[in-house]
């Protein structure tokens, strides 16, 4: 219950006006969890670059675009950091896709509530989705779906954010 | 550009049993240059059906253009249909195709693929004129069913919030907002909130960090960066300790030096042998050729050591190799990795001194289980044990004993050490022990020997 109210709390704070978040807003927290239950907030990953990306394993290109992202991670070592926001309700099913995907680079986070409001924020209706924060917490980059050959785009488009 | 906005997305295929014809249809969407995109299964149906919703759901999406599809099956046979829809939610095309076990046929699918490159293109041009004419476009075959849109109904579907978002292009007029909650409404005058999003461009504040944003957190329990680089492998820190299973190939290879020796006690009429230890080397190498396998070789070697003799000090060889084959078993931090292979020793002394300890010779199978357990980020343990039959190799005693039935047991522990990425540092000890036992009538050997073989290596590897 007192987990409950907190997420409540959290999502009504962050969340002044339900509206997509794009390119040149501030990042609205996630209140998500790491496989091992500690909380994981974007806040606390202030200082570096964050690319996030919601998926579910209902998501077919998330899929394809998960591991081509694990594929891009090790490019920017030390600069951005990769978390996998698995969004399937069942956070069980959530767990068992991540792991058949064998990420290496991405770090996983689950947030099995594609309703909550912060989720709306998001856009989960669209997937998969990937947003790009800089170390200030402003949304430089958004791209939905994924089409083979991305990871190059994004890499250029990572390149040139972090110079 | 990319990431300003999607182009033309393909959706998904409603029905069952879809995958077949989603394969089918990956290299043709590619060729289209098509983003392929998840929705709400409900929408997917509700777009394939061409409902009344259809519209306000691509309009929702702030694309180009839409592409779906579902399979329908009716009397007892499948039909493909695939629908476009323009940036407005119009339908541009609806076609059924029959299909051919479940698959489409390769003549109806190059059809089709010709004709989603015209749609694709003509969609993305409708938004994005080109400042040159394109040429004009090949003629192309129908596919064998094509039925072209009658104009679609109004939308009955009001848009109630508009809010413009101003990095979609012109042409687009009007997205819809996600529908509101009443919550956030709540707290719209609060002068202290963060900057509202969905509001046109208001970059924050460079002053701003994540923690304006941020909730509360009572929690001491929260993920931190360096957890995430110490799981992820990121800022260039070491491999991690305990590879996680990939599907990518690797390899590693060390050398060590170390000291080894030997200690064999036999029945009274055989000469027994303790040696101190002495100087050995010893190579390592492997490779994981799939997620969850590894193959290792190694082989060590004493440098230089004697035994005394009848006559004096006789050169003495010390020698070991294992082949070995493993599945990885990785859960979290521990890796359980049954193995199963070969391996040789050997024990040599360089006389035909008649009273001096036999050699040893062995080949045995290695049948046995290998543990990690990583200590944070750059420390791991490792361990061995492993039961090994001796299959064949020379026996010294047999003409006076009789055949020996042999075997060892092995155990081994080490600590590992990955200071930077690649590198790694190993102290590693071993104890091996042969057992013989005779088990013909009358042996004189009645009691059997053992012949052990302790040694403790420290080596550096790299691994790739």
């Amino acid at each position: 219950m007192k987990l409950a109210i907190i997420a409540i709390l959290t999502c009504l704070t962050t969340t002044p006006a339900l509206a997509e978040v794009k390119k040149g807003d501030h990042f609205v927290e996630l209140d998500a969890k790491a496989a091992n239950g500690k909380h994981f907030h974007l806040k606390d990953m202030a200082g570096k670059w964050v690319l996030y990306t919601f998926g579910a394993s209902w998501c077919q290109p998330c899929h394809k675009e998960l591991p081509a992202w694990d594929r891009l991670a090790p490019k920017f070592k030390g600069k951005v950091v990769f978390v996998a926001v698995n969004i399937n309700n069942n956070i069980d099913e959530g767990k068992q896709f991540i792991e058949s995907l064998k990420l290496k680079h991405i770090f996983p986070v689950f947030l099995p509530d594609e309703d909550s409001p912060c989720m709306k924020s998001y856009d989960p209706d669209r997937m998969p989705s990937t947003f790009v924060i800089d170390p200030k917490g402003t949304v430089q980059l958004v791209q939905y779906g994924y089409t083979k050959g991305d990871e190059d785009k994004l890499a250029a488009s990572l390149a040139e954010l972090v110079k | 550009m990319l990431f300003a906005q999607l182009a033309v997305v393909f959706v998904g295929i409603a029905g069952n049993k879809t995958e077949a014809v989603e394969h089918q249809l990956a290299p043709v969407l590619d060729h289209a240059g098509v983003t392929e995109l998840a929705i709400p299964t409900g929408d997917l149906g509700a777009l394939a059906r061409h409902t009344d919703v259809a519209k306000e759901i691509v309009r929702n999406l702030h694309v180009d253009g839409l592409i779906g599809g579902a399979l329908i099956a009716a009397k007892g046979k499948l039909t493909f249909r695939l629908v476009i829809y323009d940036a407005d939610g119009n339908l541009k095309s609806l076609g059924e195709t029959p299909l051919v076990g479940k698959k489409l046929s390769k003549d109806d699918l190059e059809v089709l693929g010709m004709n989603l490159d015209d749609e694709v293109a003509g969609l993305t041009k409708k938004h994005h004129p080109e400042p040159a004419p394109a040429p004009a476009p090949k003629p192309v075959s129908p596919p064998p069913v094509v039925v072209k849109a009658a104009p679609p109904p109004p939308p009955p579907v009001v848009v109630t919030k508009v809010a413009p978002v101003t990095q979609k292009p012109a042409t687009k007029t009007a997205t819809s907002a996600p529908p509101s909650t009443g919550l956030a409404d709540a707290f719209g005058d609060d002068k202290d909130a963060p900057p509202a999003l969905g509001t046109p461009a208001a970059p924050a504040p460079r002053a701003e960090t994540h923690e304006a944003a941020a909730p509360a957190t009572e929690v001491g329990d929260a993920v931190s960066l360096d957890d995430i680089e110490s799981l992820t492998g990121g800022n260039e820190g070491p491999t991690p300790i305990v590879a996680q299973a990939s599907s990518t190939l690797h390899l590693h290879a060390g050398v060590g030096l170390g000291l080894a020796g030997r200690v064999f006690t036999a029945p009274a009429a055989v000469t027994s042998y303790s040696s101190t230890p002495v100087g050995a080397v010893q190579f390592a190498a492997g490779l994981e050729p799939t997620a969850r396998t590894a193959l290792d070789v190694t082989a060590e070697r004493t440098l230089t050591m004697s035994s005394p003799v009848s006559n004096g000090m006789a050169a003495t060889t010390m020698s070991r190799w294992e082949v070995t084959g493993a599945y990885r078993a990785v859960r979290g931090a521990i890796e359980i990795s049954p193995t199963i292979g070969l391996g040789h020793r050997s024990f040599s002394i360089d006389s035909t001194d008649p009273s001096r300890s036999p050699d040893g010779d062995y080949s045995y199978l290695v049948l046995g289980a290998a543990f990690a357990k990583a200590l944070g980020t750059h420390v791991a343990l490792r361990g061995l044990v492993a039961f090994e039959p001796v299959l064949s190799g020379v026996e010294p005693t047999e003409m006076a004993f009789g055949e020996a039935t042999r075997w060892a047991l092995d155990v081994g522990a080490a600590i590992e050490l990955r200071p930077i990425a690649h590198i790694f540092a190993r102290a590693a000890v071993d104890y091996q022990r042969f057992a013989w036992s005779w088990d013909q009538a009358g042996a004189r050997g009645a009691g059997g020997a053992t012949d052990s073989y302790p040694s403790g290596t420290l080596s550096l590897g790299a691994e790739y």
